[in-house]
C-alpha cells in the first residue's frame, strides 16, 4: 500500500515560520517603540543643549555691552521686540536667521528688568514656537555708564 | 512507505528568529542608554551654567550695591564681604557659590567711589589636601 | 498524480517564499536599527566635541579672568588664548591653541614658549580648528569649526577687562 506523502514537513515548517513571524513581529513593534523614545530623549538633549550656548551668548554679550540691547542685537544679530526686549531667531537646526524671521522654530530673548541703582539687570530666555521655556537664566551688567535702553 | 520528512529544515527558523531579536534588543538596549546618558549630560551641563549665572548675577548686585552705597558693607544680600586697605584704595572680596565645589571669587579695587574689577574668577570650594605617602623627587640633586 | 505533485510542488514554493520574505524583513529590520544607532552616535559625538571645546574653554576663561591676565594672541602663526599665572614669584603661561586637528593646551614658564614647537602643547580634543577675537575690548568670541564641517561660537564677557592681542 502506497501511502502518500502529505507533506508533513513542509506542514510543521510552515507553522515554526508563522510563530517565528509572530514572535518577531511582537520584538520589533517593542524595539521599535525602545527606538522612538530613545530617539525624542536624545533630541531633547540637544534642543538644551543648544538653548543653553544661546541664553550663554545672550548673557555675555549684554554684559559686555553694559546692558545696551541695540549694540546687544547687533553683536547678536537680532531685533528689537518693544523698548525693552530683544529677541534673536533661529530655525530647527539652530542656525541663526534674519531679525524678524516669520518662520523660526526657537528664539532666545532679552528682557530689561525694571530699573536698579547701580546695576542693569535682565533676564535671558529661550523657547520654542509654542512658548515652552527651555532654559533661563539672570544677567546684571555694572551700570559704569548710561546704556541706551 | 514513502514518507519524506523536512526534519533538516525545523529549527533554522526559530534560531534565526532567536538571533534577530537578540540583535534588535541589543541594540535597542544601546539606543536608549546612550541617549538617556547624553540626557544626564545634558542636564548637568544646564544645572552648572545656570548656578554660575546666579552666581554672576548675585554677585554683579552685590559690587553694585557696595559701589552705590559708598560705604563698606559687611554683608549685602547674604554675601559676606571683607576689605582690606591698599594705599588710598580698598579692596573689597566676596565669593558666590556657584555649585558645591565652585565658587565665584569678586575683588574689586575701591577709589573714590568708582569699582576697578580685580578678580572675577571661578575657584575650587572643596579642601584639598597633598596625598604625600609616596616619595617624590623634589628636583634637588642627590647627594 | 500530476495535480498531486503539482500541488506538492506549490506547498514548498509558497512556503519557501515566505521564509525569504521573513529572512528579507529580518535584515531590513536589523539593517534600520543598526543604522538609527549608528546616526544617533555621529550626531551625538560630534555634539559633544563642539559643546565641549567651547565649554572647556569658557570654564578656563572663568577661571582665570584677573585684571591684566588673560589676552588674545598668536602661537606659532595660530590664533591664541594665553592666561597668565603666578607661582612663587615666576610668571606662568596657559595657552590654548589648535594644532594640527587637536585643541592643545601648553603651560609652560613666561618666555619658554618661544623655544618649543607647536606639538608640545597637550591634545585636550579632536577637532577641525579654533580661533580668539575680540569682538569688543571686553567680550571675547571663540570660534570653533569641527574636522566634519559644523561649527560653533561662543562669547564670553571679561569683567576684568580684556588685553590686546601681541
Amino acid at each position: 500500500m502506497k501511502v502518500r506523502s502529505t507533506g508533513s514537513g513542509s506542514g510543521m515548517f510552515l507553522t515554526e515560520l508563522l510563530m517565528a513571524i509572530l514572535i518577531f513581529a511582537v520584538a520589533s513593534a517593542i524595539c521599535l517603540r525602545v527606538f522612538v523614545a530613545a530617539n525624542h530623549v536624545s533630541a531633547e538633549s540637544s534642543r538644551l543643549n543648544h538653548a543653553v550656548a544661546s541664553a550663554q551668548n545672550c548673557a555675555e554679550c549684554f554684559k559686555a555691552t553694559g546692558g545696551s540691547l541695540p549694540e546687544t542685537a547687533a553683536l547678536l544679530g537680532g531685533a528689537f521686540t518693544g523698548t525693552r526686549a530683544i529677541e534673536v531667531r533661529f530655525d530647527s537646526g539652530w542656525q541663526l536667521l534674519p531679525p524678524g524671521e516669520p518662520s523660526f522654530c526657537y528664539v532666545a530673548a532679552i528682557v530689561r528688568m525694571p530699573e536698579k541703582a547701580g546695576s542693569i539687570d535682565a533676564q535671558v530666555t529661550v523657547c520654542d514656537i509654542a512658548g515652552t521655556k527651555i532654559f533661563t537664566i539672570p544677567v546684571s551688567s555694572f551700570q559704569d555708564q548710561e546704556a541706551e535702553l | 512507505m514513502n514518507q519524506r520528512s523536512h526534519g533538516a529544515g525545523v529549527g533554522t527558523v526559530s534560531l534565526i528568529t532567536i538571533f534577530a531579536v537578540l540583535c534588535l534588543t541589543v541594540f535597542a538596549m544601546l539606543t536608549l542608554s546612550a541617549s538617556n546618558a547624553e540626557k544626564l549630560l545634558a542636564d548637568k551641563t544646564a544645572s552648572f551654567v545656570k548656578g554660575y549665572y546666579e552666581a554672576d548675577y548675585l554677585a554683579a548686585v552685590v559690587q553694585a550695591n557696595i559701589v552705590d552705597s559708598g560705604e563698606f558693607p559687611e554683608s549685602v544680600y547674604g554675601v559676606d564681604v571683607s576689605y582690606e586697605k591698599e594705599g588710598a584704595a580698598t579692596v573689597a572680596s566676596y565669593s558666590c557659590r556657584v555649585s558645591d565645589a565652585q565658587d565665584l571669587r569678586v575683588k574689586l579695587k575701591l577709589d573714590a567711589g568708582q569699582a576697578a574689577v580685580l578678580e572675577w574668577k571661578t575657584v575650587y570650594a572643596l579642601g584639598w589636601e597633598a596625598d604625600d605617602a609616596i616619595t617624590v623627587w623634589d628636583g634637588e640633586s642627590f647627594e | 498524480m500530476n495535480t498531486a505533485k503539482n500541488s506538492h510542488t506549490i506547498d514548498v514554493v509558497f512556503v519557501l517564499a515566505v521564509a525569504c520574505a521573513f529572512a528579507a524583513s529580518v535584515l531590513t529590520v536589523l539593517m534600520l536599527g543598526a543604522n538609527v544607532y549608528g546616526s544617533m552616535q555621529k550626531t551625538s559625538e560630534e555634539e559633544f566635541k563642539s559643546r565641549v571645546c567651547l565649554s572647556y574653554i569658557a570654564a578656563k576663561i572663568h577661571a582665570n579672568d584677573s585684571l591684566g591676565k588673560l589676552h588674545v594672541g598668536t602661537y606659532e602663526g595660530a590664533p591664541a588664548l594665553y592666561l597668565d599665572a603666578e607661582f612663587d614669584g615666576t610668571g606662568y603661561n596657559t595657552i590654548i591653541y589648535s594644532y594640527d586637528g587637536w585643541l592643545r593646551e601648553l603651560f609652560c614658564e613666561k618666555g619658554l614658549e618661544l623655544e618649543l614647537s607647536s606639538d608640545s602643547g597637550t591634545p585636550v580634543l579632536e577637532i577641525g580648528s579654533v580661533s580668539f577675537e575680540n569682538a569688543l575690548p571686553n567680550l571675547l568670541s571663540i570660534e570653533f569649526q569641527g574636522s566634519n564641517g559644523d561649527s560653533g561660537k561662543l562669547f564670553v564677557n571679561l569683567r576684568c577687562g580684556g588685553g590686546v592681542g601681541t
